[in-house]
C-alpha cells in the first residue's frame, strides 16, 4: 500500500481496489453510492456520492457534458483533482461527488451539493426598524455572497481556511485591503491556524479559542447576524470571520462601548441615533445598578431619600418579612427564570406564562406580603432596561453583574456599589481584544473618537475612522474645500 | 524580563491631579481657615507655588537619572549602604502614607455617611479594590484614572456651579488685612498637601516622555491649584471664614446646601462617588509605588506575592493608627513637617547631591 507522509493512502489504478479503500475509509456507510460507468471507449469511471446530499440531476448533466467535451468540466465548479483516498473521502463527506478514474490513480471532485437550508430572513435576534433587513443563514457561500452584494468592492478580501480536524469546518476571514491593519490580520490567521479543536460547530467555538483572555466573562469578540453590521465593521478597519453552519459572524477587535451600538443608529438622523445610543447606555447602567441602589438606599441610606418618598417606601415594605437584599434576589431570580422560560417555551403557551408571571410575581406576591410593590417596580424596570441592549454577550454579563452589585450594596451601601464599580472598571481596563484596550476610547481617553461611540456623528462629519482599530487609511473621504 | 510598562502624559496628569485634589479638597477648607480664616486662598496659592517647585525636584531628578525611580536613584547616588538606608526611609514613608490615606478613606464614611458599619469593613473594602488594581499594574489603574479624573472634575465643577446663587463675595473682604506674612503659619500644611507627589518619582520612568511631558505635569499641579482654590473660595463665600472652621468636611456641608427645583436635595451620594474614586487612585498609586520600591530595594523576583501580605498589613496599621478623624487631622495639622520632610526636603537633598556630583564630574 502506498502511503504518504501523514498516513494518507494513494489511490490505486485498480477500480475495485479503489472502491474497497474508499468504502473502508468511509466506515462502510450505507448512504455512499458508487456507480461504475464508462465514459469513453476504453475509459471507465466510478461515480461516488452520498445519497440525499447530492443533486443527482445536476450530476447527470455534468457527466453528459463531460462525455462530450473533457475541457468543459472546469467551467462547472470543478473543485480539484484528488490523489488520496482520505481526500476523496473528505470531499464526499462535505457533499461533493467524486469521479474515480480507473487506471489513472486520481479522482475528480465536482460540486454537486444540494442541502435544503433556510432562506435569507430578517435576523430574529437583532430586529431593527430601519435599515437593511437581510440576515445571515447557515450557508457560508450565501453569507459571503450577502456581504459581497452589500459591499461590492474589489478591495474586499476573503481568505478561506478549514478548522477542526474532525469537522473540517470552512471558515472565511474577511478584511479590506489597504484599510485593515495587516498585523492584526496576521495575528488572527496565526491564532486560527493554531486551533487544535476537533469540531467547530458554531462561531463561539472559534471565539473561545482565539480570544485574548480565556478566563473572562466579557465578550472580547463581537458576534452578529447582520451583514450590514459586518460591513460597517470592515469599513472601520476591523476583521470579520464567517463560519460555515452558523448565521453568526464574528467581528474583532471589539471594545466594550460598542456593545451599546446598533447598526440602525446609522440609518436614522444622527440626533435620533445619538439619543438612542445614550438611552441604551443609560439603561445598561440602570440594568446593572438599580437593584443595588435600591437595596443600599433601603438598608443603609434612609436619610438620603426625601421624607415623603421614604414614608411610602417604608409603609410598602412594612408587611414584608425579608430584608431588602433577599427580596431583591428573589425578584431578580424570578425574572431571570421567566425570561429563560420565555425563550424556551413553545409559542402556544407563551400567553400562559406571561399571565402567570404577571399575576404571581406582580400582584399576588405583593398582596401576600412577600415582596414590596417598589421592589416589583425595580425588578421590572431593571429587566426592561436590559432588553434595550443588542443581544451580545454583554447583555447577559450585565444581568449577572446585577447580582454581584446587589451583594456589594447589601454589605456596604453606596460605598459597596462604588467599590464594585471601581473593581469592574479596573477589570475592564485590564482586558484587551487583539491588543486593543477594551475600555477604549474612554480609557485611554480620546474625545474625538468618543463622539462617534457614545453618540454618533453625522456622516459628513465622520471623516476620520476610529484610530482605535489601527486602520491604515484614516480618512473615509476626501473632503471638498 | 517583564514587558515594559508605559503610560502616557494624560494618564500621568490624571494620577497627579486626583491624588492631590480628591482627598484633600474635602476638608482642606476647614483646616486652612483655621489659620487664615477668609484669607485661606492665599495659603493655597503659596502651597501651590511650592508644589510646582516640589514637582520640579522630582522631574529634575528623573531627568538626571532616566530609567530610575527614587529608590534606585538613592542607592546609586549614595552607595548601597547609605543609599539603602535612605531608600528604606522612603519606602517606610510610602507605606505610611498608604495607611494614612486608607485611614482617611474609612473615617470619611464613618463620619459623613454611616457610623453603624465598623471601620474595619470599610478598610477591607478599600484595600480589596486597591490590591486588585495593584495586581493588574500601573497601566490598568492609570487607564482607570482617566475616567476618574473626568468624573471628579465634572462633579466638583457641578457643585461649585450649582451653588452660584449662594455666594457672598463680600465675605472675602477685607483682603489680607494682616499683611502678607501673618497667615503664613499654615503654609507647611498647605505645602504638605500639594507635595503629595512622592509616587511621581516612582511612575516617572514609565511615562512615555515627549516634549510636553513636563507641561502636562505642571499643568496637573495647575489644575489641582485651581480646584483647591475654588473649593476654598466657595466655602469661604458660602459660610464665611469663621464658620468654615467649625465643619469637619466643609465640602459636604456645601453640597447639603444645594437645592434644585425646591425639593431635590441631598447630593451627598455624589461625594461618595468622588471620594471612593479618588481615594482609590491615591491609595493604589502609593500602594503600587510601595510595592515597586520594595521590589527594587530587595530585588524581588515575584512582587505579586507581596500584595496580599502588604494589604493585610495596611488594614491592621490603618485600624490602629489613630482612633478617629480628630486625631488624624490634628496629626496632619501639627506634624505637617513630617510629610514635608519626606516629600520635599529629602528629594531636594538628593537632587542637591546629584547636582553637586554632576558638577564635580564636569570640573574634575
Amino acid at each position: 500500500m502506498n502511503t504518504l507522509d501523514d498516513h494518507k493512502t494513494l489511490l490505486t489504478s485498480n477500480a475495485s481496489e479503489n472502491k474497497r479503500l474508499l468504502l473502508e475509509s468511509m466506515q462502510a456507510t450505507d448512504d455512499l453510492i458508487m456507480v461504475h460507468s464508462s465514459i469513453d471507449e476504453g475509459q471507465s469511471v466510478t461515480v461516488c456520492y452520498l445519497a440525499g446530499m447530492t443533486d443527482t440531476q445536476r450530476l447527470d448533466k455534468l457527466l453528459m457534458l463531460y462525455k462530450q467535451d473533457k475541457q468543459l468540466l472546469p467551467a462547472f465548479q470543478l473543485e480539484a483533482n484528488v490523489y488520496t483516498v482520505e481526500d476523496a473521502a473528505d470531499a464526499l463527506a462535505s457533499g461533493m461527488s467524486v469521479l474515480l478514474f480507473d487506471d489513472a490513480g486520481s479522482g475528480l471532485v465536482i460540486d454537486t451539493i444540494d442541502v435544503q437550508l433556510r432562506n435569507v430572513e430578517e435576523p430574529a435576534s437583532e430586529a431593527i426598524v430601519k435599515g437593511p433587513r437581510s440576515g445571515f443563514t447557515e450557508s457560508l457561500q450565501n453569507n459571503l455572497a450577502l456581504v459581497r452584494y452589500h459591499f461590492p468592492s474589489s478591495r474586499l478580501k476573503a481568505e478561506f481556511c478549514k478548522v477542526g480536524h474532525l469537522t473540517k469546518t470552512n471558515v472565511t476571514v474577511l478584511s479590506v485591503g489597504g484599510l485593515t491593519n495587516p498585523e492584526i490580520l496576521r495575528e488572527v490567521h496565526r491564532r486560527i491556524e493554531e486551533i487544535p479543536a476537533a469540531a467547530i460547530l458554531e462561531s463561539n467555538y472559534i471565539e473561545e479559542w482565539i480570544t485574548d483572555n480565556r478566563g473572562t466573562m466579557f465578550p472580547l469578540i463581537e458576534s452578529t447576524e447582520r451583514p450590514d453590521r459586518v460591513i460597517g465593521a470592515l469599513l472601520d478597519g476591523r476583521i470579520a470571520i464567517l463560519v460555515q453552519g452558523t448565521p453568526f459572524a464574528l467581528i474583532l477587535p471589539f471594545v466594550f462601548l460598542q456593545a451599546f451600538q446598533v447598526s440602525e443608529d446609522y440609518a436614522w438622523n444622527y440626533y435620533i441615533g445619538s439619543v438612542m445610543r445614550l438611552i441604551r447606555l443609560l439603561s445598561g447602567m440602570i440594568g446593572m445598578l438599580l437593584p443595588a441602589f435600591y437595596v443600599a438606599t433601603v438598608t443603609f441610606h434612609h436619610e438620603l431619600v426625601p421624607t415623603t418618598l421614604l414614608q411610602s417606601i417604608a409603609s410598602a415594605k412594612e408587611p414584608v418579612p425579608f430584608p431588602a437584599v433577599v427580596e431583591s434576589f428573589m425578584m431578580m431570580i424570578a425574572f431571570e427564570i421567566m425570561r429563560e422560560a420565555g425563550i424556551r417555551m413553545p409559542k402556544q403557551v407563551g400567553q400562559a406564562v406571561s399571565i402567570v408571571g404577571a399575576l404571581i410575581l406582580g400582584q399576588a406576591a405583593v398582596e401576600a406580603g412577600i415582596v414590596s410593590p417598589i421592589m416589583v417596580i425595580v425588578a421590572a424596570l431593571t429587566g426592561i432596561c436590559t432588553f434595550t441592549l443588542p443581544p451580545t454577550a454583554i447583555n447577559y454579563v450585565i444581568r449577572i453583574l446585577q447580582f454581584g452589585m446587589t451583594l456589594f450594596a447589601s454589605l456596604l451601601g453606596y460605598v459597596g456599589i462604588m467599590v464594585g464599580i471601581i473593581m469592574l472598571l479596573t477589570y475592564l481596563a485590564s482586558l484587551r481584544s487583539f491588543g486593543i484596550p477594551y475600555l477604549g476610547p474612554l480609557a485611554p481617553f480620546h474625545l474625538d473618537e468618543l463622539t462617534d461611540v457614545i453618540v454618533r456623528r453625522s456622516h459628513p462629519n465622520n471623516n476620520l475612522r476610529p484610530n482605535l482599530f489601527r486602520a491604515i487609511e484614516r480618512r473615509r473621504f476626501r473632503s471638498k474645500s | 524580563m517583564e514587558r515594559r510598562i508605559i503610560i502616557n502624559n494624560f494618564q500621568m496628569m490624571s494620577l497627579i491631579v486626583i491624588s492631590t485634589i480628591g482627598t484633600s479638597s474635602l476638608y482642606a477648607p476647614a483646616t486652612l481657615a483655621h489659620y487664615a480664616e477668609r484669607n485661606s486662598w492665599y495659603l493655597v496659592l503659596i502651597g501651590g507655588i511650592v508644589g510646582f517647585f516640589n514637582l520640579y525636584v522630582f522631574l529634575k531628578l528623573n531627568q538626571l537619572y532616566p530609567g530610575h525611580n527614587i529608590i534606585t536613584m538613592s542607592k546609586q547616588l549614595l552607595g548601597p549602604w547609605l543609599g539603602g538606608a535612605v531608600a528604606f526611609l522612603l519606602l517606610f514613608y510610602l507605606m505610611d502614607v498608604t495607611t494614612w490615606v486608607l485611614c482617611e478613606f474609612s473615617q470619611f464614611f464613618i463620619i459623613a455617611l454611616n457610623p453603624l458599619i465598623p471601620q474595619v469593613w470599610y478598610l477591607i473594602a478599600g484595600v480589596l479594590m486597591c490590591a486588585y488594581a495593584v495586581y493588574h499594574g500601573l497601566e490598568v489603574f492609570a487607564r482607570v484614572s482617566e475616567i476618574v479624573l473626568i468624573v471628579t472634575v465634572v462633579t466638583f465643577m457641578a457643585i461649585y456651579v450649582l451653588l452660584i446663587n449662594q455666594y457672598h463675595p463680600e465675605y472675602l473682604l477685607p483682603v489680607l488685612e494682616d499683611g502678607l506674612l501673618k497667615p503664613l503659619k499654615g503654609t507647611l500644611l498647605s505645602i504638605s498637601w500639594f507635595g503629595d507627589l512622592m509616587f511621581v518619582s516612582m511612575i516617572m520612568k514609565h511615562v512615555r516622555l515627549t516634549k510636553s511631558t513636563a507641561s502636562y505635569a505642571f499643568g496637573a499641579v495647575g489644575i489641582t491649584l485651581l480646584l483647591m482654590l475654588m473649593s476654598v473660595l466657595s466655602c469661604t463665600m458660602v459660610f464665611g471664614g469663621q464658620a468654615t472652621t467649625t465643619f469637619t468636611y466643609p465640602s459636604i456641608s456645601l453640597i447639603q446646601n444645594i437645592r434644585i427645583f425646591r425639593n431635590i436635595e441631598r447630593f451627598d451620594a455624589a461625594l461618595v462617588v468622588v471620594w471612593v474614586m479618588s481615594s482609590f487612585i491615591k491609595i493604589t498609586a502609593y500602594f503600587w509605588s510601595m510595592l515597586r520600591g520594595l521590589t527594587d530595594w530587595l530585588n524581588l523576583k515575584r512582587p505579586r506575592m507581596f500584595i496580599v501580605p502588604l494589604a493585610v498589613c495596611f488594614v491592621v496599621c490603618s485600624r490602629f493608627k489613630v482612633w478617629g478623624l480628630v486625631e488624624l487631622s490634628s496629626f496632619y495639622d501639627s506634624q505637617a513637617w513630617y510629610f514635608v520632610l519626606f516629600q520635599l526636603l529629602l528629594p531636594s537633598m538628593l537632587l542637591g547631591i546629584a547636582l553637586i556630583k554632576e558638577k564635580m564630574k564636569k570640573s574634575g
